[in-house]
């Protein structure tokens, strides 16, 4: 009889993700649709929470969101954020800004970012994924798709 | 007794990002502003190692940048986005990929997203290979890149 040493090379050490259910453009889930009205404040879109087994790793995150701009002569600003750690004061490690013109329309945006973490103070970390309007004179809604997953990839 | 060396599909991760990596980040890299006279602009540059004498390079990256017309009615603002094997122009071109945004207005500028994705299949052995994120924009007014700025590559195992 054998004995076999079994040594393993794992890069991607965990993958979590969060969609809607159904991932589609109008979906039914419950979670959407998410209005927009002028002047409103930021909104979470989804939370991801992200085993962390070493002291040192990378995080590759991505995040695709599906909305409608129901009417916007002037262009229409989504800013999408993500934060580490907590929705509201948590540090922001990622932003970035979308926009829709003319109306009706439709937009899908998707953006990836990668997180490094070093000693970070807990064997997890919950990423918070939000939306603010800017600028919209009508309501904007987030209709689905919405997909936020992560990967700690190991250095 | 055996050995059994026992390896993930994927093998090697290499990324560049903006610090912050936000919308009117602060890193010195950007603004970058572009024109119909400004050519080609180098966005970022990787160099993934190669374990594999074949593999496959899923590439993804994501570019925010702002569209500054002041006319909503100016015609959409086009930018090629190109992923190059190796340096522009020497290399080999990979990848390319066009977006617009049209005119903001007083309200302000239009802010876009752009996201990339596309695999490139090594069949030549070599211990590393550099890839390079470059945008060109034509038929515009004024253009800049803000941020974020991400670039990503990762080696499958085929």
């Amino acid at each position: 009889m054998f004995n076999t040493f079994i040594i393993q090379f794992d890069k991607l050490i965990h993958f979590v993700f969060d969609k809607l259910n159904p991932n589609i453009s109008n979906s039914t889930d419950p979670r959407v649709p998410i209005v927009l009205a002028p002047d409103s404040g930021p909104k979470l879109l989804s939370a991801i929470e992200v085993p962390i087994e070493k002291k040192e790793s990378i995080v590759w995150l991505s995040a695709t969101i599906g909305t409608f701009v129901e009417d916007s002569i002037n262009p229409s600003r989504l800013i999408f954020t993500i934060l580490r750690g907590n929705p509201n004061t948590g540090n922001i490690v990622f932003s970035t800004a979308d926009s829709g013109q003319g109306g009706p329309t439709y937009r899908t945006s998707t953006f990836t970012h990668v997180d490094q973490i070093k000693n970070y103070p807990s064997s997890k970390v919950t990423y918070y994924l939000t939306v603010q309007a800017v600028d919209n004179s009508e309501n904007i809604n987030i209709i689905g798709p919405i997909s936020f997953n992560g990967a700690e990839i190991k250095k | 007794m055996s050995l059994q060396f026992d390896f993930d599909k994927l093998r090697n991760f290499a990324y560049d990002t903006l610090k912050p990596n936000i919308s009117d980040s602060t890193d010195s890299r950007v603004p970058i502003h572009l024109t119909s006279t400004t050519g080609e602009k180098l966005l970022s540059t990787i160099t993934l190692p190669l374990e594999n004498q074949k593999a496959a390079v899923w590439l993804s990256a994501t570019i925010g940048f702002r569209v500054n017309s002041p006319v909503p009615s100016q015609p959409p603002s086009a930018m090629r986005f190109r992923i190059w094997r190796g340096q522009p122009d020497t290399g080999t071109l990979v990848y390319s990929t066009t977006d617009s945004g049209q005119g903001g207005d007083s309200f302000g500028s239009v802010s876009r997203t752009t996201n990339l994705n596309h695999i490139d299949i090594i069949k030549t052995p070599c211990k590393s290979v550099t890839y390079t994120l470059t945008v060109e924009a034509f038929d515009i007014v004024s253009i800049s890149i803000i941020g974020p700025i991400t670039f990503t590559a990762a080696e499958i195992e085929l």
